[in-house]
C-alpha cells in the first residue's frame, strides 16, 4: 500500500512514517524485544491458529493480508489495520480486486501460516491455547516486564497501540477482576459464521478463536455517547455526521475507539492521565508511567476495525448473523509477556476513577471504548461547535453617526460638485476700477486745464546732480562725438521721453554728433523715435547722427564695444534702409574712434538700475583714462542706486537726472520747454489723488484689521 | 552632449575669462575677448532661439485650439508682419517706426500705466494682509516720498517735504540699496563658484 | 595688473576656498541650523499640496541673460526650478517654467529634463514645459499672466531677475486664486514684491533655495561662505568707516 492510515485520526501517512503527521500518534507499534523490533512477525511461526473460512473472511482480513505483505517485503512491521470507520471496501481491496471477494480473498499469511501450522495443544502457561509454536518474535518477549523496564522509550501508547486482539493472549491467564468484556459484534458474528473446526483446520490461532466479550474491557461499548463530547479534534462531530459527510463514520467507528474518552480536567488535575493519550502526546514518558499507563490498558478489547463488514458483507446477513450465533471463541493462552503486558488493572483503574462513567467514550483510535483518555491535543483547547451570532449588527449611535458620515463622503466622492460662481465683478475689481478711474479723471482734467496751476522747480534749489549734468553737457564742442545709448524699455518711454527730452534736445542744439547705440533690443527705435521727436518739435531735419543699433551680449557686449565699437557695431542702420546712405564711421566725427574714451561724452538713458551699473561699471574706467565724463539720465526708481555713484570720489558719474521731476528741473534751469512741463500739471495732480487714495485705502484697511482683531479677541474671550 | 564633457569646457572656459580679467595680459588677454566675442554671437542666436521658441508655442496653442489661441494666432501674425516689413523696409524705416510707434510703444505704456494702479491698489491692501510695524513703515515711507517728489497740485512746493524726501531717497535707501545689492553680488559669486567646481550643472543635465 | 584687479582675484579666492572648505573640511561637522525663511516652509506645503490636487506649478526664472549679472539669479532660480520639478514630477500636471531670454529658456528646458531624468520618468517631460514667454520684460510679462490664469496653476514662483512689472503677474495668480513666491535681485523689483507677493525673498535669500530645498551640501557650503563674507565686509565697513572719521582714509 501507498500510505498507511492513523489509528487515531484516520489520516493517510506515508508508509514508512512511524509516528502520525497530523496528531503525533504512533502508527507502528513498538515491539516489546528491541533486538525483534524490525523483525517482521513470521506469519508462519505464528502459534495462533487461524481457521477463517473464505466465504466468511472479513475484508479486513485482506487488508491485513495485504499489509502484511507490504510490511514483509519493505522490512517493516506491520501497522495498525486501518481504521477508516467509513471503509466499507477497503482501498486494497479496490486496488486489488481479484484478491478481495470471498472466494478470491487469501488469508494473510501469518494468518494462514498460523492456521497450518497449529495444532491444537495444551494451553500452556502464558501461551495462547491452540498454539503449536510461539513466533519468534513472541518468545522472544517472555519476560517484557523486565524488558520494559531496559527500554524506557517504549511508551505506553505504542505497547496500547498493538492491536488489541492481542488481548485474546489473556484468555490463559484469569483475569482477576471484573467481568470479561462482552465481545465486539463484528466479533461474534464472525464467530457465529465460523464454526469452531473450521477454525482449527484453517489453524486459525487460539488467540483469536479467544476473543470473548469477558476479555474485552469494561465499558467498551458505552453507547449514546456523542461524538461531539470527544475532545479528539479528528473525531467527527455530530454536525459533520448530521450533514451527512460522514454519516457513516458514526456508524462504522470502531468500538475501541468509541471508548477512548478524553481525560477530564480534573482528572488531569488528579494526575490521572490516560496512558494512551499520554503515549501519543509524548515520547519520553517515564518508565514506570509507561509501564502503569500499559498496565491500564486493557488488551482484551478488540479494535473496532473489526466490526467493521463491508456492506456486501452485511447485506448477505447470514454471515453476520452467522458469526453473531457462533459460540464465543475460545480464550488463548496468552504467554507470560504478553500476560504481563495486559493491563490487569485497568477495571480497578476505571473503578477508582470518579465520574469516568461520565466522560465520553472514545470512538476510534486503539483507545475505542475507553473512558477518560486524554485528548491528542492540549485539553485547553475545547473543540466545540461554533456559537452562531445574530445576523442583526448592534450598532451604536457613535458608529452610526460615523457611518452616515462615510456614506456622505463616498457619495459625493464621485460626483462633480459645481465650481462656485465667481461674481461677475468683484470687490477687488471695485477697487481697482475706483483707483484708475480716479486716476484718470485726475489727471484728464489736469491735462484739459489750459493754465498750469503747478510752478515748475525753482532753480535755485535745483540739485546739485543737475545742474552738474546741465554743466557737462553745456561743454559739449560742436561736432563732438557723443555717444548716447538709449537703454530703456519702450513702455518707460512715456517717464523717460520727458526726462531726457530736454537733455537730448540741448545735445543737438550744441551740434554734437550723436552716436547711438543700445544694449536692448528695441532701443535703437527708441532712439530713431527720439530724433522723430526734436526734429517735429523743433521742425528741423537732423541728420548729424549714426544710428548703430544693437549691442548683442549685454554687458559682455557692452565691454567688447567699449574697447572695440567699431568692431562691436560695424553697421550703421540708416545704411541698411538706404545704401546710399554713408555711414557713420564714415563721418569725420567718429573717424578718430578707436574705443569709448574716444568719445566726448558718453550719455546713457536707462530705467534699469542694473544697466545702469554695468555702463558705470565697463565703460568708466575707460573713460576715467582720459578723463571723459559720464552722465545718465534715469526713471526715479533708479536713483536710489545711481546717486552713490555720483557721490563717490572720483565721481563715476558726472551728473545726472531722474525721473519726470529731474526733467522738469533740468527744463528749468536750461530755460527751455519740454514734455516735462506739459506733463507737470498732470503729473503733480496724479500724484496728490495717489496719495489720497494711498492714504484712504491704507485707514480703511487699518480699520478693517483692527475691527476684525477686536472681534476675535471678543469671541475669544467669549468662549 | 554628456554631461563630463560639458561640464568640462564649462569650468575650463569660465576659469579662462576669470583669469583674463583679473590678469589682463598678453595671450590670457585675448583669448578672454575671442572667448566673450563667441558669447556675444550665442547671445545673439540665443534671442534668435527665443524667438522660435515663442513661435512654437504659440504654433501648438493654435493646433491644440487651446483657451486664447485667437491671441496666439494674432502674435504668429504680428511677427511675420514685423518680419517682413522690418527686413524689407530695414529696421529704422519709416514703415518700421510706424509699426513701433503705433503697437508696441502705446501697449507697453498701457501696462505701464496699469502698474500704477496696481501698486496703489497693493499699498492699500499691504496693512490687510500683512498688519505689522513693517508695513506701516513702508506705507509710510512712500507716502513721504510721493509728497516730496513733485509740489501739490493746487498747492504748490512744500520745502519741508522736498527735504524729507531728498533725505529718505538720498541715505535710507541708498543704504539698503547698497547691502542688498552686496548681498544679491555675493549671491552671484557664490552662483558662480558652484558652477566653476561643477556643483551645479543646469546645462547638459 | 591694477589694484583693484587684484584685490577683486585676492576676494574671489578667499570665497572659493570656504566654499571649499565648508563644502569638503566641514561637512562632517554638525549640520547647521538655518534661520527660517517662511518662503520655502510655504514652499514646501505647496508643492504637495499641488502634487495632492493634481495642479501644476509655475516657477518663472526671470528675464536676465546667463551673460550679465543678472544672470546669477536665472541662474538660482533653475536650481529652484530643479528641485521643484523633482517633487512634483509625481504630479498630475507636469510644472511649468517661464523665461524672459532665450538662454534661460534652453536652460530651463534642460533642467526640467535632467530632473524627470533623475526621477526615473523622462518619458514624462515635455520640451513645452520650459517656455519663453516674452523677449522683453513687458512681453514677458504678458506671456506669463494668461499661463498663470489659464493652465490651472496652483502657486507661482518667482526667483530671478523680475523689474516693476511683476506686479502684473502677482496680479494674474491673485485673481486665478494662486498664491505667489516673488524673489528677485532687482531692487525695484524687490519692493514690488515685497507688497504685491504673499512671501518674499529679500536680497540675497534667493540664492539661499538650494541650501534650504536641499539641493547638495555644495550649496550649503556657499550659503556658509556667503554669511562669512558678509559678516567680514560688515566688519570691515565699520572698521573703514572708524578710521575715515578719524581722518584715515585706508582707500585712498
Amino acid at each position: 500500500m501507498s500510505e498507511v492510515r492513523c489509528p487515531m485520526c484516520g489520516k493517510a501517512n506515508p508508509p514508512e512514517t512511524e509516528v502520525c503527521q497530523f496528531c503525533q500518534a504512533r502508527i507502528t507499534p513498538l515491539v516489546l524485544n528491541s533486538t525483534s523490533d524490525d523483525v517482521p512477525p513470521n506469519p508462519q511461526e505464528s502459534s495462533v491458529p487461524v481457521h477463517i473460512a473464505e466465504s466468511e473472511k472479513p475484508d479486513w482480513l485482506d487488508d491485513l493480508r495485504q499489509d502484511d505483505e507490504a510490511a514483509a517485503e519493505e522490512g517493516e512491521e506491520s501497522g495498525m489495520p486501518e481504521t477508516n470507520a467509513s471503509d466499507e471496501g477497503s482501498p486494497h481491496e479496490e486496488e486489488h480486486p481479484e484478491e478481495a471477494g470471498e472466494e478470491g480473498r487469501e488469508i494473510p499469511d501469518w494468518l494462514a501460516g498460523l492456521g497450518a501450522e497449529e495444532k491444537p495443544t495444551e494451553p500452556e502457561e502464558g501461551k495462547v491455547s491452540g498454539e503449536e509454536e510461539i513466533p519468534g518474535w513472541l518468545a522472544e518477549q517472555e519476560e517484557p516486564s523486565e524488558e520494559l523496564a531496559a527500554t524506557p522509550q517504549e511508551t505506553p501508547f505504542e505497547e496500547a497501540a498493538l492491536p488489541e486482539w492481542f488481548s485474546a493472549q489473556e484468555s490463559e491467564e484469569p483475569e482477576p477482576e471484573g467481568e470479561p468484556a462482552p465481545l465486539p459484534d463484528w466479533l461474534a458474528e464472525e464467530e457465529a459464521g465460523i464454526p469452531e473446526e473450521a477454525q482449527q483446520e484453517e489453524g486459525l490461532p487460539d488467540w483469536l478463536t479467544a476473543f470473548t466479550a469477558a476479555e474485552a474491557l469494561e465499558g467498551v461499548q458505552p453507547e449514546g455517547v456523542s461524538p461531539a463530547e470527544s475532545e479528539i479534534p479528528f473525531l467527527p462531530h455530530e454536525d459533520s455526521v448530521e450533514a451527512g459527510t460522514g454519516e457513516g463514520i458514526e456508524e462504522g467507528t470502531p468500538d475501541w475507539l468509541k471508548e477512548l474518552e478524553p481525560a477530564s480536567l480534573e482528572d488531569q488535575a488528579e494526575g490521572v492521565t490516560p496512558a494512551l493519550i499520554v503515549g501519543a502526546l509524548t515520547q519520553e514518558t517515564p518508565v514506570e508511567e509507561a509501564q502503569e499507563a500499559f498496565d491500564i490498558v486493557d488488551l482484551s478489547e478488540l479494535p473496532d476495525w473489526f466490526t467493521e463488514v463491508s456492506a456486501a458483507e452485511k447485506a448477505e446477513g447470514a454471515q453476520p448473523e452467522a458469526v453473531e450465533e457462533e459460540p464465543a471463541l475460545v480464550s488463548a493462552e496468552l504467554p507470560e509477556w504478553l500476560e504481563a503486558m495486559r493491563p490487569v488493572q485497568a477495571e480497578t483503574l476505571q473503578a477508582t476513577i470518579e465520574g469516568e462513567e461520565l466522560t465520553p467514550e472514545e470512538k476510534m483510535g486503539p483507545l475505542v471504548g475507553m473512558r477518560g483518555a486524554l485528548p491528542s491535543q492540549p485539553s485547553a483547547i475545547h473543540y466545540r461547535k461554533p456559537p452562531s451570532y445574530s445576523a442583526k449588527l448592534q450598532v451604536s449611535e457613535t458608529q452610526q453617526a460615523h457611518i452616515a458620515l462615510l456614506e456622505e463622503l463616498l457619495s459625493t466622492e464621485g460626483a462633480a460638485r459645481a465650481l462656485p460662481q465667481k461674481a461677475a465683478i468683484s470687490s477687488r475689481d471695485v477697487i481697482r476700477l475706483v483707483i484708475a478711474g480716479v486716476l484718470l479723471l485726475t489727471v484728464l482734467l489736469a491735462l484739459l486745464i489750459a493754465e498750469p496751476r503747478t510752478s515748475m522747480p525753482d532753480p535755485q534749489f535745483i540739485s546739485p546732480e543737475i545742474m552738474d549734468l546741465s554743466e557737462i553737457i553745456s561743454g559739449v564742442q560742436f561736432d563732438a562725438p557723443v555717444l548716447v545709448a538709449f537703454d530703456y524699455e519702450p513702455g518707460f518711454s512715456g517717464e523717460m521721453d520727458a526726462a531726457a527730452g530736454a537733455v537730448i534736445e540741448d545735445l543737438v542744439d550744441q551740434g554734437a554728433y550723436l552716436t547711438l547705440v543700445s544694449t536692448h533690443p528695441s532701443g535703437p527705435l527708441l532712439a530713431e523715435r527720439a530724433v522723430q521727436m526734436i526734429n517735429q518739435a523743433q521742425d528741423l531735419e537732423y541728420t548729424s547722427y549714426a544710428n548703430l543699433g544693437y549691442i548683442p551680449g549685454g554687458m559682455t557686449g557692452l565691454a567688447a564695444f567699449a574697447s572695440n565699437p567699431h568692431t562691436a557695431s560695424p553697421i550703421d542702420l540708416a545704411t541698411v534702409s538706404d545704401p546710399s546712405h554713408v555711414s557713420g564711421w564714415s563721418e569725420p566725427a567718429l573717424s578718430g574712434v578707436t574705443d569709448v574714451s574716444d568719445f566726448a561724452l558718453v550719455v546713457v538713458l536707462t530705467e534699469d538700475a542694473d544697466t545702469a551699473r554695468g555702463w558705470i561699471e565697463q565703460v568708466w574706467p575707460l573713460l576715467a583714462e582720459k578723463n571723459k565724463p559720464l552722465v545718465m539720465v534715469t526713471s526715479a526708481q533708479t536713483e536710489a542706486v545711481v546717486r552713490p555713484y555720483y557721490e563717490s570720489d572720483p565721481k563715476q558719474v558726472g551728473g545726472f537726472s531722474s525721473g519726470l521731476a529731474g526733467g522738469a528741473a533740468y527744463e528749468s534751469l536750461v530755460g527751455t520747454g519740454g514734455l516735462s512741463g506739459q506733463y507737470w500739471d498732470a503729473f503733480s495732480a496724479g500724484l496728490l489723488a495717489t496719495e489720497v487714495l494711498i492714504l484712504l485705502g491704507s485707514l480703511v484697511s487699518l480699520g478693517v484689521v483692527s475691527t476684525s482683531s477686536h472681534k476675535s479677541s471678543k469671541g475669544e474671550d467669549v468662549k | 552632449m554628456r554631461t563630463p564633457l560639458s561640464a568640462a569646457v564649462a569650468i575650463i572656459v569660465g576659469l579662462l575669462i576669470l583669469a583674463g580679467y583679473f590678469f589682463p595680459f598678453g595671450p590670457l588677454l585675448s583669448l578672454k575677448n575671442t572667448l566673450i566675442q563667441w558669447a556675444m554671437i550665442l547671445a545673439g542666436f540665443a534671442l534668435l532661439v527665443g524667438v522660435v521658441n515663442l513661435i512654437k508655442v504659440h504654433w501648438i496653442k493654435i493646433r491644440k485650439r487651446s483657451p486664447g489661441s485667437i491671441y496666439s494666432l494674432i502674435l504668429i501674425i504680428s511677427l511675420a508682419v514685423t518680419i517682413v516689413v522690418a527686413g524689407y523696409f530695414g529696421p529704422v524705416a519709416s514703415s518700421s517706426l510706424w509699426i513701433f510707434n503705433n503697437v508696441q510703444v502705446p501697449v507697453e505704456t498701457s501696462l505701464l500705466a496699469l502698474l500704477s494702479v496696481l501698486l496703489i491698489y497693493v499699498v492699500v491692501r499691504l496693512l490687510r494682509r500683512r498688519p505689522d510695524s513693517i508695513s506701516i513703515l513702508f506705507i509710510a515711507t512712500v507716502f513721504l516720498v510721493l509728497l516730496g517728489t513733485a509740489p501739490l497740485f493746487f498747492i504748490g512746493e512744500v520745502r519741508v517735504l522736498t527735504v524729507i524726501r531728498n533725505f529718505i531717497v538720498q541715505v535710507p535707501a541708498v543704504a539698503g540699496a547698497r547691502g542688498i545689492l552686496l548681498g544679491v553680488a555675493l549671491g552671484a559669486i557664490a552662483t558662480g563658484i558652484r558652477i566653476l567646481t561643477g556643483a551645479d550643472r543646469p546645462y547638459g543635465g | 595688473m591694477n589694484l583693484n584687479n587684484l584685490f577683486g582675484f585676492i576676494f574671489v579666492l578667499v570665497c572659493f576656498g570656504l566654499v571649499i572648505y565648508f563644502g569638503v573640511a566641514a561637512r562632517n561637522r554638525q549640520a547647521r541650523a538655518w534661520r527660517e525663511i517662511p518662503a520655502f516652509g510655504k514652499l514646501r506645503r505647496a508643492v504637495g499640496l499641488a502634487v495632492e490636487a493634481g495642479t501644476r506649478l509655475h516657477i518663472s526664472i526671470g528675464r536676465g541673460a546667463i551673460n550679465s549679472p543678472q544672470g546669477a539669479s536665472g541662474l538660482a532660480g533653475t536650481v529652484l526650478l530643479e528641485r521643484l520639478a523633482r517633487a512634483a514630477s509625481i504630479g498630475d500636471r507636469p510644472p511649468i517654467a517661464t523665461s524672459g531670454d532665450g538662454s534661460l529658456g534652453i536652460l530651463s528646458q534642460d533642467t526640467l529634463r535632467s530632473a524627470y531624468r533623475v526621477m526615473g520618468v523622462e518619458n514624462q517631460y515635455d520640451p513645452n514645459s520650459g517656455r519663453v514667454a516674452g523677449l522683453t520684460p513687458f512681453s514677458f510679462t504678458a506671456g506669463t499672466m494668461p499661463i498663470i490664469r489659464d493652465e490651472q496653476v496652483s502657486i507661482s514662483v518667482l526667483a530671478g531677475n523680475f523689474g516693476s512689472e511683476a506686479v502684473l503677474m502677482t496680479d494674474a495668480a491673485e485673481r486665478s486664486g494662486s498664491p505667489t513666491i516673488g524673489g528677485t535681485d532687482n531692487l525695484s523689483g524687490q519692493a514690488v514684491l515685497y507688497a504685491a507677493a504673499d512671501e518674499t525673498l529679500i536680497g540675497e535669500e534667493v540664492f539661499a533655495g538650494g541650501a534650504y530645498l536641499g539641493a547638495g551640501p555644495m550649496h550649503e557650503a556657499s550659503l556658509t561662505m556667503q554669511d562669512f563674507v558678509r559678516a567680514l565686509i560688515v566688519l570691515l565697513m565699520i572698521i573703514a568707516s572708524a578710521l575715515n572719521l578719524i581722518g584715515i582714509d585706508i582707500i585712498k
